[in-house]
């Protein structure tokens, strides 16, 4: 617990999310946390380079991030203006400290493949019924009780041929394992639940292994991340468990939807009268896709060159600082355009 | 219909139990009659096989009507963990998907587990009035009689639904009710007192010796609880009023003794509980830091200690938490940790939750709505749509009032009196008295010690395993059992 402190507080992964050059918004953080999926969320959590963390804290409650925040401010280590965060020099100071002293997420590229949560209940409960079935065991109460979770674990038990199962599994998540390291390795197993193994919780592998708690959250996420990525591209059992939680991409339902319709060559009034939705909706999805999936949306598609050399003409420097001026507010095409156009450029900058 | 024989037969068969406990047997036989019956019997009597056992001997299925998630969760579990596959859980954890397809297929569950609110849901009450409910399970039957501002209104439901239902036999389980609730549990059901069956059983746990240490400062109660765990033979279990607390005193504990001690409550992720739930019944924690809600369905014969580091709110639930000790009829004991004020606690969570007279009037007039209110709202909300009027609602709020303020007299006088502690306990609950013994309680006077009672503590186990001894190859082959 004492690892965190810094100037007698407490400082969290929430401080690796700050910066000390770009002002941020504290609701887009909250809200990216949170999995609260709005466009401008999704803009700026891109423009703050934090995408990966969405829908990390789905339970996070508001008073304790403010709680959080507070704290960083009343220890000198961050200003908020007009709801806007910022580290202070000395804040900047402390979160190359934090650096120092814990554990960096290794797997973010794969935080968008799914629900990570699900992905962990569901390779615990299948590593159980594994667990059970090698020691012929049918009276055991399973760790779920979520009848879809169960179903789900059950099908792809039914589906499996049953000859080396359980073989292949273990042999699965040693292969994973063994490209960990040790601390990693144990800290992942130890919440394993089986044949008369209860597992250990978070807190309790952490305290084992000597890893502070605040790590310890964060490891464990990272770890079922780092194991759906290793199978994603897999075939065998392990793969063909997390599969159903797979999302092909970070799309929404709907902008998938749109998105589809979009790769078949429907223009977006097409879209709208085929959906049923509003044309701002529409295009909404579509900043969505371009935020998610810059480099194959087709920016030339809507900014056209005359449109292109009236926003490079008008808008330049920082992104973050552009203020959108528009005459025609008042269908919502410019506004698309810009934002398109700030997308854009931002996908050329991280690029570089 | 089966003679004692045949189905003592049947419960070694099914539950590997050699004889029915005191009291079973009764019980189980007027159910099978189709007489509605009203079981008292103190926590650990074996409650559930009241139920379980004509399940199945009878035709249809058993609908058991349970309070808590938590709690619903952990019947679930052990009679899964028993073999039994046809088993649901109508609860608010499940998807509207999820809810359909269960209520589609009702008939299928030999055991449908549901709260009082999703009872009243229109659809899953007619869903029950197609399939056959062979009985009616009112599990913590005691909830039917709380009333004011801890009552949950949809237990008034009940007696609509059993109606709507057909009549099917009616079980009602508790652990503690006065002969007053008793009575009010049978007039809330709609149920006949002349044709009920009823079953009590004494309160009493005659192998749980019962102490109180009063201390001045909490440094001095923690201080003296260390000094108890420490001597005392485990396992145990300490109730505590607040989460933080638990937690807060889990990990001293376990820093100050090596014991493997853990916290239990409903902010622990389920995951978790389940982990946690499964190694103190696999001995490999010592002692379990609890709220008092929780851990009401810990399955464990052998809990040594159960010490209360705040008090209860009323004797009824004291008795139900301790009751929680020596199971297996092995000599155990109930320590309650005492400062002054301390009752203060139950006083504030009780003034909480009782809106005053004008936030009442303001509701009942429409000034105040249900979302600004809370859960105080749905329960005015309740009493206005059963035509109370605000004078009446606040009268019963008083009354209330003055109900929990005696009820906390009582576990008070508990605390304070000198004498037969456990006589106390069997004139509240209209009880004859018994010969107090140095085995019974500290009151008149008695001395005792951890070894004295026999409760020393002797070996070791139970240490949090040292640290840097964990090998990830090693455990995925105690997990994977290969035939080879």
């Amino acid at each position: 617990m004492l690892n965190g402190m810094t100037g007698g507080i407490i400082v969290t992964y929430l401080i690796t999310l700050l910066s000390a050059k770009q002002s941020r918004r504290i609701r887009v953080i909250e809200n990216i946390l949170h999995n609260k999926r709005t466009v401008t969320t999704l803009f700026w959590g891109m423009r703050y380079q934090i995408l990966p963390w969405l829908g990390s804290m789905r339970q996070l409650e508001r008073a304790d991030f403010d709680a959080q925040l507070s704290q960083l401010v009343a220890a000198g280590l961050a200003n908020i203006s007009q709801n806007q965060v910022l580290l202070s020099s000395a804040g900047y100071q402390a979160q190359l400290q934090f650096w120092q002293h814990h554990q960096r997420p290794q797997f973010l590229k794969f935080y968008l493949l799914g629900d990570i949560d699900k992905m962990e209940k569901r390779v615990l409960l299948a590593g159980q019924v594994l667990s059970e079935y090698s020691f012929q065991n049918k009276n055991y109460a399973p760790l779920s009780f979520d009848g879809d979770e169960l179903r789900a674990v059950k099908l792809w038990f039914h589906q499996q041929n049953k000859s080396n199962l359980v073989f292949q599994f273990k042999q699965e998540l040693t292969t994973f394992l063994s490209t960990l390291g040790e601390q990693q390795a144990n800290f992942l197993v130890m919440q394993l639940v089986g044949h008369k193994v209860a597992g250990w919780s978070t807190e309790q592998a952490a305290e084992q292994l000597e890893l502070p708690v605040i790590d310890a959250t964060m490891v464990r996420r990272d770890l079922w991340a780092g194991l759906t990525g290793f199978f994603v591209d897999k075939t065998g059992p392990m793969h063909d468990l997390i599969a159903p939680l797979i999302q092909a991409t970070p799309l929404s339902h709907s902008t998938q939807i749109t998105y589809e319709l979009f790769n078949r060559g429907y223009s977006i009034e097409q879209i709208c009268r085929a959906r049923h939705l509003k044309l701002s909706t529409i295009r909404e999805h579509l900043l969505e896709v371009a935020i998610f999936l810059p480099r194959k949306f087709p920016f030339q598609t809507f900014l056209s060159d005359p449109v292109m050399q009236q926003l490079e003409q008008h808008y330049q420097g920082n992104v973050d600082q552009w203020q959108f001026n528009a005459t025609d507010k008042s269908d919502g095409q410019s506004f698309f355009y810009f934002r398109l156009f700030q997308i854009m450029r931002s996908y050329q900058e991280y690029a570089q | 219909m089966l003679s004692e024989q045949q189905l003592t037969k049947f419960l070694q068969q099914k539950f590997g139990y050699e004889s029915f406990r005191p009291g079973q047997l009764d019980v189980v036989t007027a159910v099978m009659n189709g007489q509605n019956t009203l079981a008292v019997l103190p926590t650990g009597a074996g409650k559930t096989l009241l139920y379980q056992l004509p399940a199945y001997l009878m035709n249809g299925s058993v609908v058991i009507v349970s309070p808590l998630l938590s709690l619903m969760q952990d019947q679930v579990a052990r009679l899964r963990s028993n073999g039994e596959k046809s088993v649901t859980m109508l609860s608010s954890l499940q998807s509207v998907s999820q809810r359909q397809a269960t209520l589609a297929h009702l008939s299928q569950f030999r055991f449908i587990f549901a709260s009082p609110e999703i009872l009243a849901q229109q659809n899953v009450s007619d869903a029950l009035q197609r399939i056959s409910v062979s009985l009616f399970v009112v599990d913590e039957a005691h909830c039917v009689s709380q009333w004011g501002p801890n009552f949950r209104p949809h237990y008034l439901m009940l007696k609509g639904l059993i109606q709507h239902l057909g009549k099917p036999t009616t079980l009602m389980l508790t652990a503690t009710a006065t002969k007053r609730v008793q009575r009010d549990i049978l007039d809330k059901l709609g149920l006949d007192k002349q044709s009920v069956k009823s079953a009590v059983r004494s309160v009493n746990r005659e192998n749980i010796f019962m102490a109180v240490k009063k201390l001045r400062t909490s440094e001095a109660k923690n201080q003296e609880l260390l000094e108890l765990v420490t001597q005392l033979t485990g396992p145990g279990i300490i109730y505590f009023s607040s989460r933080k607390q638990a937690t807060q005193i889990a990990g001293w504990l376990q820093e100050q003794t090596g014991l493997a001690v853990a916290a239990y409550h409903a902010g622990i992720d389920q995951t978790a509980r389940y982990k946690i739930q499964h190694q103190f019944m696999q001995n490999k924690l010592q002692i379990i830091c609890a709220t008092s809600a929780f851990g009401m369905g810990i399955d464990k014969d052998d809990i040594r200690f159960v010490i209360h580091y705040h008090l209860c709110a009323n004797l009824e639930n004291y008795v139900q938490e301790i009751g929680r000790a020596g199971r297996d009829g092995n000599q155990s004991i109930a320590i309650l940790l005492y400062c002054d004020g301390d009752e203060r606690i139950p006083q504030r969570l009780n003034q909480l939750t009782i809106p005053s007279p004008q936030v009442v009037i303001d509701f009942v007039s429409g000034r105040v709505t249900v979302d600004q209110l809370g859960e105080s709202g749905e329960l005015l909300s309740f009493y206005v749509s059963a035509g109370w009027n605000a004078e009446r609602i606040n009268q019963s709020f008083i009354e209330r009032k003055q109900q929990e303020k005696e009820q906390l007299n009582a576990m008070l006088q508990y605390i304070m009196s000198e004498h037969c502690r456990r006589n106390l306990v069997l004139a509240y609950f209209d009880e004859t008295t018994m010969q107090h013994d140095d085995g019974c309680c500290d009151g008149e006077q008695t001395e005792w010690s951890a070894a004295t009672l026999g409760l020393q503590r002797e070996n070791e186990a139970y240490i949090v395993p040292p640290k840097g001894q964990f090998n990830w190859l090693q455990q995925l082959d105690s997990l994977f059992f290969e035939n080879s």
